[in-house]
């Protein structure tokens, strides 16, 4: 009676392996179509990008051509002397981005990825930009710096690259600005 | 009989095994190299928050634009593999192969092969991805080298050549995040085909390494569950309960700890301790196969111990629950026939846009464990990515609609601007006063040039003075023709002499003054005529980019496509709707099947009990 009873039981696991098996009979199915639309899936993103690339294209020549453009872009090299909060950014006294950062952007800007902070338009001719960066300094310390770049704006689109960098020399964080 | 069980265990451990072990970061943390292109570098900064979708737009837009000279190659291998980690096999396939024909440097196409070959491995073509990686000839960077020597030992161990598959991991180092997830493969592996021991000495071999994340954690608890299990077939009970006691209470395989627990007491008739583990087992939420079984298990133990009133009790309490439980799985049914799934998965964020690197999905609703086992499915994980990925397709369409429309309205606006404001008569003005100010420009500065030539000082007289010069001239030769013809002039030259210097005392008092107030005008000249150039540079420039017939093409285009995109993708999400759905339930209908069979077997028992009860009565 007992082993008739610990059968019944091992019956009731044979039965687990039975309901993975019905499962597994019905998989090649379940996969080939699964390729189909994965496949199909495949290409709508594909064809999402591309519209998208089509999109952002066209509104840069249309929104921001290359006779008014001016677009300021953040990167950072280490960062081990300043941690970055925020940055504003002042264009002519006004003030078009105020940026506060998360971990996960500084991570990307801390490995070599560059943001692009603002995109906008301006008259030829000369402009004042002011970048106040706040974050955490040397030892920890609240940290506000500024840096200034005037400008002159030509018929071709203008890039500036607001740099943060760590000097080893001073053991102090510097904030460059380049012109591309 | 558990000898039997052992496999499909194993199994259901081994599939999870194979999601996770592709969870290690591919891309190395070294020291990031200064851009050259500030395009590469927005990629970057994109690809590195595993925004794919933004930094493929990016490597796009880039290429078409011809501005990522300094890392186009790079740029392209990143392409092939960002393609890979958002789910796009088939572009990924097709920019590595393109690549390996035009990269210039080993390494990068040795990188290009490495992601060609992972592409293969994760699509089961074992073959093409050993080839692949065959042809790797320089040492790739560490990270992918490790992952590499791991991707090899996989197929080895696959293609039953194990002492390959040792001799590769060999070569990984002692800490490698990858040994664990080899000994765990290579444990399963052979305790599948019959070597029990072997695979349990494999199975040992992660407790000696230093795991210290949560992952690592995860990973041995699968590898003391499969090794519990290991022993169990093999009938060493102790060694078995051992491992199973290993097992932390928080991990998900607990209740497969717990339940092997049992069973290898109960092997040994020690039916006391065996209800210890299944009591606490059937605390827990009766969705989980390893409780339900549990139910079954406890009576089982106390009819073995003779306590045959404590079996029938239990059993009922079996029935009442399995009762109870088929109908929650009836109304677990009708929730998924009817559950929006779209939003359920719109509302996660454990959903990473990561194909490879990410978390296995878990549909967030109560009824979520009874799918354990189909969630650990690869096909199920790349159905619901699908959907997810699908949905977030849906939304860049619906975003991109309302950025054309901003571009009509903007392309509206300048052709109204330019009709009312900017007439071609108004352009004809500017360009007229910027003539008339050059035109008077020239004209002072041929003023300039003539006054460095001479040095009378009178470049700069008045016309008045200019008159009185013409008049003393004019005197002068009436002067001269009297003298010719012998008149007596002496007095009207003497008095010519002396106007002409008061003439030139009068100039060369007000020279400076005068050159001061021309170079004056001269530079407002300038000025001016800057502004005007300026002016009408900024129209001619607007009227470059007025609303024309290009732009309003390519807004129509656009449009065009967007719409048969948004269709397409409405489509595909409700076939995939459907096809979770589907397979859903028919995880949910195998589960009744099984607890109706669970139902079954305790009734039977309390009948038999009452048989037996009544026998006792009747002698």
């Amino acid at each position: 009676m007992l082993k008739r009873h610990l059968f019944r039981h091992l019956i009731v696991g044979w039965m687990m392996i039975t309901s993975v098996g019905i499962v597994y009979g019905q998989e090649d199915t379940v996969v080939a179509d699964r390729q189909s639309m994965n496949q199909q899936v495949q290409d709508l993103k594909q064809q999402v990008i591309k519209l998208n690339r089509d999109l952002f294209i066209l509104e840069e020549e249309l929104l921001f051509p290359a006779n008014t453009q001016v677009a300021v872009f953040l990167s950072m090299n280490i960062g081990e002397f300043f941690q970055l909060d925020a940055v504003k950014l002042k264009l002519d006294d006004q003030v078009v981005t105020n940026y506060l950062y998360t971990d996960k952007q500084i991570d990307a800007l801390q490995r070599g990825g560059v943001q692009r902070l603002y995109l906008g338009n301006v008259k030829s001719g000369a402009h004042e930009l002011v970048a106040v960066y706040t974050g955490r300094g040397p030892n920890g310390r609240d940290y506000r710096r500024g840096a200034t770049l005037q400008f002159d704006k030509s018929s071709q689109a203008k890039k500036i690259e607001l740099k943060i960098v760590d000097s080893t020399a001073t053991e102090q964080p510097e904030f460059l600005v380049k012109e591309w | 009989m558990i000898k039997d069980l052992l496999p499909s265990i194993i199994l259901s451990l081994l599939l999870a095994i194979f999601s996770v072990s592709l969870c290690a970061d591919d891309f190395p943390d070294d020291a990031p190299e200064e851009v050259q292109d500030l395009r590469y570098g927005v990629v970057l900064y994109h690809f590195f928050q595993q925004s794919y979708f933004d930094a493929l737009t990016e490597v796009m837009v880039g290429e078409t634009r011809s501005d990522m000279p300094f890392h186009q190659q790079s740029a392209e291998l990143l392409r092939g593999g960002m393609s890979l980690s958002y789910g796009m096999s088939d572009q990924a396939e097709v920019i590595f192969s393109e690549l390996l024909t035009t990269l210039d440097h080993q390494v990068d196409r040795d990188r290009a092969w490495f992601y060609l070959g992972k592409l293969y491995y994760l699509r089961g073509e074992r073959d093409k991805a050993k080839a692949v990686f065959a042809r790797i000839v320089a040492e790739l960077s560490p990270a992918l080298q490790e992952e590499k020597l791991f991707l090899t030992a996989n197929i080895q161990l696959a293609d039953g050549d194990l002492t390959g598959a040792d001799e590769t991991v060999s070569r990984l180092p002692k800490t490698s995040p990858w040994l664990a997830y080899y000994y765990f493969n290579l444990g399963s592996r052979k305790t599948l085909s019959g070597h029990w021991r072997e695979g349990v000495s494999s199975f040992q071999k992660i407790d000696e390494l230093t795991l210290t994340s949560e992952e690592g954690a995860a990973l041995r608890d699968k590898a003391y569950t499969a090794s519990g299990f290991a022993y169990l077939g093999g009938a060493e009970y102790e060694q078995a309960i051992d491992d199973f006691l290993k097992v932390r209470l928080e991990s998900p395989l607990v209740e497969k700890a717990l339940l092997g627990y049992g069973w290898a007491a109960a092997q040994q008739s020690d039916f006391e301790r065996a209800l210890a583990p299944w009591q606490t087992l059937s605390q827990r939420s009766l969705m989980s196969a390893s409780v339900q079984e549990s139910l079954l298990a406890i009576p089982y133990a106390y009819e073995k111990l003779g306590a045959q009133a404590g079996a029938l009790l239990e059993y009922q309490r079996a029935v009442a629950a399995f009762d109870k439980e088929l109908k929650n799985l009836a109304e677990a049914i009708d929730v998924f026939r009817d559950l929006p799934l779209v939003d359920v998965i719109a509302e996660d964020i454990g959903l990473g846009a990561d194909w490879i690197m990410g978390h296995d999905y878990l549909p967030i609703n109560q009824q979520a464990p009874y799918l354990s086992h189909l969630i650990s499915q690869d096909y199920f994980q790349s159905a619901v990515k699908d959907l997810s990925d699908l949905t977030k397709m849906r939304q860049y369409l619906a975003e991109s609609a309302i950025r054309i429309g901003a571009m009509e309205t903007v392309l509206e606006t300048q052709n109204r601007l330019w009709t009312e404001n900017l007439s071609q008569s108004q352009r004809e003005q500017y360009r007229q006063k910027y003539d008339e100010l050059t035109a008077i420009r020239n004209e002072m500065q041929a003023l300039k040039t003539a006054d460095k030539e001479n040095t009378t000082k009178q470049v700069f007289l008045s016309p008045e003075e200019v008159e009185l010069w013409d008049i003393v001239a004019d005197a002068e030769g009436v002067v001269e023709q009297l003298l010719s013809a012998n008149y007596d002039v002496s007095e009207e030259i003497d008095q010519l002499h002396l106007y002409r210097g008061l003439l030139m005392w009068q100039a060369a008092e007000q020279d400076s003054e005068r050159r001061w107030e021309f170079d004056k005008e001269l530079v407002e000249i300038d000025e001016s005529l800057a502004r005007t150039r300026q002016h009408l540079q900024q129209l001619e420039g607007f009227s470059e980019h007025r609303y024309d017939e290009q732009f309003a093409g390519e807004i129509v285009g656009l449009k065009s496509r967007l719409l048969t995109q948004q269709q397409a993708v409405d489509t595909a999400v409700d076939e995939l709707e459907t096809e979770i759905r589907e397979l859903a339930i028919v995880e949910l209908e195998n589960q009744q099947q099984r607890l109706s069979y669970y139902l079954a077997q305790a009734k039977l028992a309390i009948a038999r009990l009452y048989d037996l009860g009544s026998e006792g009565a009747g002698q």
